[in-house]
């Protein structure tokens, strides 16, 4: 592995969203390093946080949620800057411009009342990266064809009603790249998509990486994505990172029992087997969680240490780290 | 879907088809290719209109406010004789001519005579200009106000929201035709104050209301009638445009436009407001009618126009002292007038509410292509 520049760097991350039922503790100390120009794939199931922590990079997280400590480094060609006390106004810069984010679903993420050249040329303008309109749709046009947008000149004047999914998708990324950002945060860009489109939509963002040095935050649950994708890997549990490591590491020995259950619930078409493997139990609810490993109630390797204390992570091999008592002494 | 796919034509689809046919000509000469870049739009105003057009009630509406809209602007200007020609200080004969009837000099008054021997016609003419300007300064001045507060108040939520909403709960707390005749009965001499430091304003405000100059001294009253409704209207805009705030500022798109850096106004005005136009286009038809209302309840009570001008209301209350002696046309006739302008509003606030809505329109869609199959 070459050496690791980077470009962001969240430490020791803590969201907590008051809700009516309770305090969810839905990050509890997260913490990772994404190098510049590489793939960062955030994996977990459903609701254990991935989208939260995403978010929480440019202070997003929605009502009610609160970021109650951490520091997010930005690492400028000037210098670094910590995100979580940027104020609001210079923060709005770098959304967008340096940061910018591809939704779930782009029929959502879309405007209905506008086209989506107009859509397109409003981020360009709002960062006064061009200064007129007009020229902003010249250039929407140019972005439209950059995510390989059939017939550009013409689908900047459509509105997103009129356009299908995977063309839906190329806007969004088109809006998202307008601004010539640093880091793109993929939000599952391709789970509204059906299989073929996302073969289409992944090869696009492989292509613009390549081209412009992008560095991506990939979020999904889909660990064939992932190993198709992505450069390094961060497998989250329940609001906590549980392993982290290349690709490599991570698929060929993972070391974590949820990482491991978690690849063995991936179907594989070569070997027909009669039932899926999944996971005991459910995630747990995170306004009472389980002391010590999160993991614990539903882990097959629970020892005492467990259900007292929390695991940290620790670094088990160059570059792959894990959170579990199994590794650590 | 296309217009024709849906409807069988008739006389009003051709005629709006012309309507659109007009405004994409202009457009046009504006701006060279508009029509062919607002494809859709137009299509999507065709099937407006068209559903408009299948609705009886939105079409009485429409019937109802596009004429008093056109009497309201050229009433004064065609009106036989003017607001304050009293006739019958030239002869008595003038006083109380039943509709239709002749004066002594062979005139024919369509509406009758009052008992100053004032026309009616006329009065009736100049008081749809009267009710039309109220409604509109008070739509223009107070509804941005309910709407910026409303959409401030929906969108940051937290305290802002907190203190805009207990604000508006103590407008909503009076009756609003109580609150608003205590500020039109306070009002008038800051108004008069204000309109003699200004003689421009008080110059437009003759014309539009279009009155004598020598009549200026009663603008302040008018005026106050005007200021009274403002600021007892906007609350209820705050509400509903607080509720549909809520809900729009879900949308991915709006998270979307935040995370690509836009300012919380420009998420505000361009991307919730555009999305939450419909129902509140609905609400300023339907409240048109109910500030004509108002405003005529409240000259009735003597407090907003003062005589000579003509206004609905006051000439209803005028009348009603003569009605027991068997002149009946005195009120009945601007009472009707007041009643078919603001059935009219409702009645077409009603039909746009099902026109404005996509869902709702495309099941008025749905329905006729059925029975057209």
């Amino acid at each position: 592995m070459e050496m690791c520049k980077p470009i962001l760097e969240v430490r020791d991350l803590y969201v907590n969203f008051y809700t009516y039922a309770g305090i969810v503790k839905a990050i509890d100390g997260v913490s990772f390093t994404v190098c510049e120009g590489e793939t960062f794939c955030l994996v977990g199931e459903t609701g254990c946080g991935k989208t939260v922590t995403s978010r929480a990079i440019t202070r997003l997280v929605p009502e009610p949620g609160r970021i109650e400590k951490g520091e997010v480094i930005y690492y400028t060609p000037y210098g670094k800057i910590n995100l979580l006390e940027l104020p609001e106004e210079k923060l709005r810069e770098i959304r967008g411009k340096e940061i910018a984010y591809i939704f779930q679903d782009p029929a959502a993420a879309l405007d209905p009342l506008y086209t989506i050249g107009y859509q397109i040329a409003e981020t360009m303008v709002e960062h006064k990266t061009v200064s007129k309109w007009k020229e902003a749709f010249i250039k929407a046009v140019e972005v439209l064809r950059s995510v390989l947008m059939p017939d550009p000149e013409k689908r900047v004047k459509a509105y997103p009603h009129e356009l299908s999914g995977g063309m839906k998708q190329r806007s969004v990324i088109g809006i998202g790249l307008s601004n010539q950002p640093r880091i793109i945060i993929a939000d599952e860009p391709t789970s509204y998509l059906d299989v073929t489109i996302q073969a289409q939509i992944m090869d696009l963002l492989r292509k613009l990486k390549k081209e412009r040095k992008l560095t991506i935050i990939l979020i999904t649950h889909n660990m064939g994505l992932v190993a198709e994708m992505c450069d390094r890997v961060a497998v989250m549990y329940a609001g906590n990172i549980v392993e982290l490591g290349t690709v490599e590491q991570v698929f060929k020995n993972p070391l974590h029992p949820y990482t491991k259950g978690l690849l063995r619930a991936v179907p594989n078409p070569l070997t027909k087997i009669e039932k899926l493997e999944a996971i005991p139990g459910t995630v747990p609810n995170l306004i009472y969680p389980p002391p010590g490993c999160r993991f614990h109630p539903r882990c097959s390797y629970t020892m005492d240490i467990c259900k007292r204390e929390k695991p940290r992570l620790v670094e088990v091999e160059p570059g792959h780290h894990v959170a579990c008592w199994l590794y650590s002494r | 879907m296309s217009a024709e796919e849906v409807y069988e034509k008739k006389l009003l689809d051709h005629l709006s088809d012309f309507f659109i046919k007009a405004v994409v000509r202009i457009m046009d000469s504006i701006k060279p290719g508009w029509s062919i870049r607002n494809k859709s739009r137009i299509d999507e105003w065709r099937l407006m209109l068209y559903a408009l057009n299948r609705s009886p009630t939105g079409i009485v509406g429409l019937i109802l406010v596009a004429s008093f809209i056109i009497i309201g602007i050229f009433g004064p200007l065609v009106a036989p004789y003017s607001y304050s020609d009293l006739l019958v200080f030239k002869n008595s004969h003038y006083r109380f001519i039943p509709p239709g009837g002749t004066g002594p000099g062979g005139e024919v008054f369509l509406l009758g005579t009052d008992d100053y021997g004032r026309d009616m016609l006329s009065l009736i003419l100049y008081g749809a200009r009267t009710s039309l300007v109220v409604a509109l300064l008070v739509m223009i001045f107070g509804a941005p106000i309910g709407i910026i507060l409303g959409l401030i108040s929906g969108y940051y939520g937290g305290k802002i929201d907190e203190l805009i909403m207990r604000i508006t709960d103590i407008f909503l707390a009076f009756p609003g035709l109580i609150l608003a005749i205590a500020f039109a009965a306070t009002l008038p001499d800051r108004v008069r104050g204000l309109l003699e430091a200004n003689p421009w304003l008080q110059n437009i405000m003759l014309s539009l209301f279009a009155l004598d100059p020598a009549d200026a001294p009663r603008l302040a009253n008018l005026l106050s009638v005007i200021v009274a409704i403002v600021i007892v209207w906007w609350p209820g805009y705050t509400r509903i445009v607080r509720g549909s705030t809520l809900s729009a500022r879900e949308n991915v798109y709006v998270e979307a436009a935040r995370a690509m850096g836009m300012s919380s106004w420009g998420i505000m005005f361009k991307h919730i407001f555009p999305n939450i136009l419909a129902p509140i286009l609905v609400i300023l038809t339907l409240d048109v009618g109910s500030v004509i209302l108002v405003e005529a309840g409240l000259s009735y009570l003597g407090i907003g126009a003062q005589p000579p001008i003509a206004d609905w209301g006051r000439i209803v209350y005028d009348g009603s002292r003569w009605l027991i002696r068997g002149y009946w046309w005195l009120s009945l006739l601007p009472g009707v007038f007041i009643l078919l302008t603001v059935l009219g509003f409702n009645l077409l606030g009603d039909a746009l509410r099902d026109v404005l809505d996509p869902k709702a329109r495309r099941s008025i869609e749905f329905k006729l292509k059925k029975k057209k199959r």
